[in-house]
């Protein structure tokens, strides 16, 4: 009752009259039940209605006691408790509480109105499904640095390196990391929502016919360096290393991607056999490049740095957070994109975030375009875009 | 809790001792105490072991329930900012940034779009030039609250990302020219092409609605500025206090006040709004893009590239969303007759959007 008033004093009448009316009834107990318990030691009755009496006063003495001492305790302390109880359970701190995914899909709910498409903003916010307490489920990157270098190899082609380094919020309980390749630009957008493993990297080729071959000659083009936990909860750093890229086989891809076992949101359930050609999944025992054989059992950071071989007149390429992203920099390393005393080029930085700070919107040489300040958070979708033509200038 | 539960146990236990252990009370006092013993123990050992119970099992159970069946109301009652800012600090740690992810999510002045049209029209004007048309047909789930509509034109890529947050006023646009000489000459001409079509509840509860028309924009004096922008007011981080004159070459403020419509000038809310403008740009950018200002679902957007044929070449057009997700989007170069819509059905918050990409279609080897 107390923690009642303290916290509503407008509204303390009726509280403060309900209190008395239960301290009064406590101590009348109170008394009654002394008062029978008095009357059972210190009266020795006659036979007949006045031993009745006093028999029935020693069976209900005790009642009366324990009524009277419960209703006082709960006076005392029980009514605070229980308030201070229900505040807890049901006050602000509610979305403390909550599972991640019940606070974020009430929120989009009450103020998007139902829609199934919130799904994709909840995961995206969450980077995760948010379906475990303490967002155990989450893949959070709270500083992320993002490395692109465009060199040619030839007047047709050049090898975009992307490079980025992720450390995490909460570690990541994980000892696998996935590579995920498509060609369809519907698993692209889906492999983020449907992906239970927290570590993954999702390369989009949207060029079916050379999907393959694209795929293969990166595979070997993949660094991993981690900073990790043992089982005993001890940090490590293993430096970049060329990995083992076991190719996970198609009757499998269900473990890996919950829309080949069901219906996920919007998207009905898919057949694994119909992306046989559109879809390449591997995966990486992270304890393999481990140091001194220990057992991965959670990654506080991550860097990854995978080579594609792109044509050089597609004219731009991009990056796009996998998951939730505070960026603190973005690098382009671009002079090597012209051979030797042959074209040059502009380039066009293209935010797609929050904020860009630095980014100047202007076409700019090699020289001039400069490392991006970003210091924003990037949601999935949020990316770079760079762009560039010939150097006319020249 | 715990404490009380153990007390009360110790007590009964004692009580039933007693009342198992002391059988023969000699005295009549002790039959009485034996009486209250035996009465006593067994209550006080079913409030020990309820205690217990709720302690170890029920509670968090309790929790979850009541979480569950309370938080859509609680969630939906408090105010959005709170619980958007306690939520992702809990979830993304303390951080200023935070800051630009709640207000995106929640739309300046909860400004959110459940239905929206949007069209991209390029079409050429001459080797050099395009005409660039964008149309954007917002339908707000909740009524907005304004009476005018704001557009700011800026080169400062410092000041557009900060306006997208900071505008005071809940109907707002954003346009991002990086020319300084375009923005001081183009943009009086860019803002006078500038449409509007709108459905409004006015003071006397009714709908009213009009379809394109041109509007009046009003350029905002800089002296005004600070109502429109509070960096101009104060320090916001993670800027520093800026004085509007700084800006003069790079900002440009218009309004348009509701006061001349029908029914005006104080209407309810603004349910539907459309604005169409388009604006001379360079071929040779090889790309144009569009942002959403403030979190809107994006069914499709329709793009019309058929008019866009400068010089002699064949074009190739590329549409490369930036969003959640983008189903259907072949993310290749395409013949203007085959791009003409990018289906989305997502929502789109500020940051998001797309680019679209061309360049010829027959390439000289070597030359890009």
């Amino acid at each position: 009752m107390k923690a009642g008033e303290e916290r509503r004093p407008a509204d303390e009448g009726r509280p403060l009259g309900l209190r008395r009316h239960v301290r009064r009834a406590a101590t009348l107990l109170l008394v009654a039940g002394v008062g029978a318990l008095l009357a059972v030691v210190l009266w020795t009755p006659v036979p007949g209605w006045p031993a009745a009496s006093h028999r029935l006063l020693e069976l209900s003495f005790p009642v009366l006691l324990l009524a009277g001492g419960a209703l006082s305790a709960y006076d005392l302390f029980l009514g605070r408790w229980l308030a201070g109880e229900l505040t807890r359970v049901a006050g602000p701190r509610i979305v403390e509480a909550l599972l991640p995914h019940q606070v974020m899909e009430t929120f989009l709910d009450s103020i998007y109105g139902p829609n199934e498409a919130n799904r994709d903003v909840v995961t995206g916010i969450l980077g995760g499904e948010g379906r475990r307490p303490q967002g155990k489920d989450l893949t959070i990157s709270t500083h992320t640095d993002v490395h692109l270098e465009l060199r040619a190899v030839d007047e047709e082609r050049y090898h975009l390196t992307t490079a980025v380094t992720y450390s995490f919020r909460k570690n990541v309980p994980v000892d696998r990391f996935i590579i995920f390749a498509t060609s369809s630009a519907l698993l692209r957008d889906s492999i983020s929502s449907g992906c239970q493993l927290p570590l993954f990297e999702l390369w989009f080729f949207p060029d079916a016919e050379n999907f393959q071959n694209t795929v293969d000659e990166m595979r070997p083009s993949v660094r991993l360096a981690i900073e990790y936990l043992d089982h005993e909860g001890v940090h490590h750093a293993a430096p970049a290393s060329k990995l083992h890229l076991q190719e996970v086989k198609y009757q499998r891809w269900a473990d890996y991607l919950s829309f080949f076992r069901e219906d996920m949101g919007r998207l009905p359930r898919q057949n694994t056999a119909d992306y046989l050609g559109e879809l390449r999944i591997f995966e990486c025992d992270l304890s393999a490049i481990a140091s001194d054989d220990h057992r991965v059992s959670a990654i506080e950071r991550l860097s990854v740095r995978a080579t594609a071989l792109l044509s050089i007149d597609e004219g731009y390429c991009y990056w796009q957070a996998p998951y939730p992203c505070y960026v603190d920099r973005i690098l382009f390393t671009v002079k090597e994109l012209a051979i030797d005393g042959a074209d040059s080029y502009e380039f066009y930085i293209a935010p797609f975030t929050f904020r860009s700070n630095t980014a100047s919107g202007r076409w700019l040489t090699a020289d001039e375009l400069p490392e991006l300040e970003v210091r924003s958070w990037f949601l999935p979708g949020h990316g770079v875009a760079l762009l560039w033509r010939p150097d006319r200038g020249r | 809790m715990r404490v009380a539960a153990v007390i009360l146990g110790a007590a009964a236990l004692v009580l039933f001792a007693v009342t198992v252990l002391w059988r023969d009370p000699s005295s009549e006092a002790g039959g009485i105490g034996h009486q209250a013993a035996a009465q006593l123990w067994l209550p006080l050992a079913v409030v020990a072991l309820l205690f217990a119970l709720y302690e170890r099992f029920i509670r968090d159970r309790l929790t979850a329930e009541v979480a569950k069946i309370a938080a859509p109301s609680i969630v939906g009652a408090l105010p959005p900012e709170q619980v958007m800012e306690s939520f992702l600090e809990s979830v993304y740690g303390a951080n200023n940034a935070n800051r630009d992810v709640i207000a995106s999510v929640l739309g300046n002045n909860l400004t959110v779009s459940t239905k929206t049209e949007v069209e991209l029209k390029l079409s050429s004007v001459s080797d050099s030039y395009y005409r660039f048309r964008t149309t954007t047909i917002y339908d707000f789930s909740q009524h907005v609250m304004t009476d005018r509509f704001v557009l700011f034109v800026t080169c400062d890529a410092r000041l557009r990302d900060s306006i997208a947050f900071l505008c005071d006023f809940p109907l707002f646009e954003l346009w991002f020219l990086p020319d300084r000489d375009l923005l001081q000459n183009a943009t009086t001409s860019l803002a006078g092409s500038a449409k509007t079509e709108m459905e409004y509840v006015d003071k006397d509860g009714q709908t009213r609605r009009f379809s394109w028309r041109n509007i009046d924009l009003r350029e905002v004096k800089y002296n005004e500025w600070p109502r429109y922008l509070p960096l101009f007011r104060d320090a916001v981080e993670p800027y520093a206090r800026q004085h509007a004159r700084d800006y003069l070459s790079t900002l440009r403020i218009f309004e348009w006040e509701f006061a001349e419509l029908p029914g005006g000038p104080e209407i309810q809310a603004v349910t539907h709004f459309g604005l169409r403008q388009s604006s001379l740009q360079l071929v040779a950018d090889r790309f144009c893009y569009w942002q959403v200002p403030y979190p809107c679902f994006v069914d499709h957007i329709d793009i019309d590239v058929s008019d866009f044929n400068p010089g002699e070449d064949e074009w190739q057009f590329n549409a490369m969303p930036f969003c959640f997700r983008a189903s259907n989007t072949a993310n290749s170069w395409l013949p203007a007759e085959q791009l003409t819509s990018v289906e989305l059905r997502s929502w789109l918050l500020p940051g998001h959007g797309i680019v679209l990409l061309w360049r010829p279609a027959e390439l000289p080897r070597g030359t890009l």
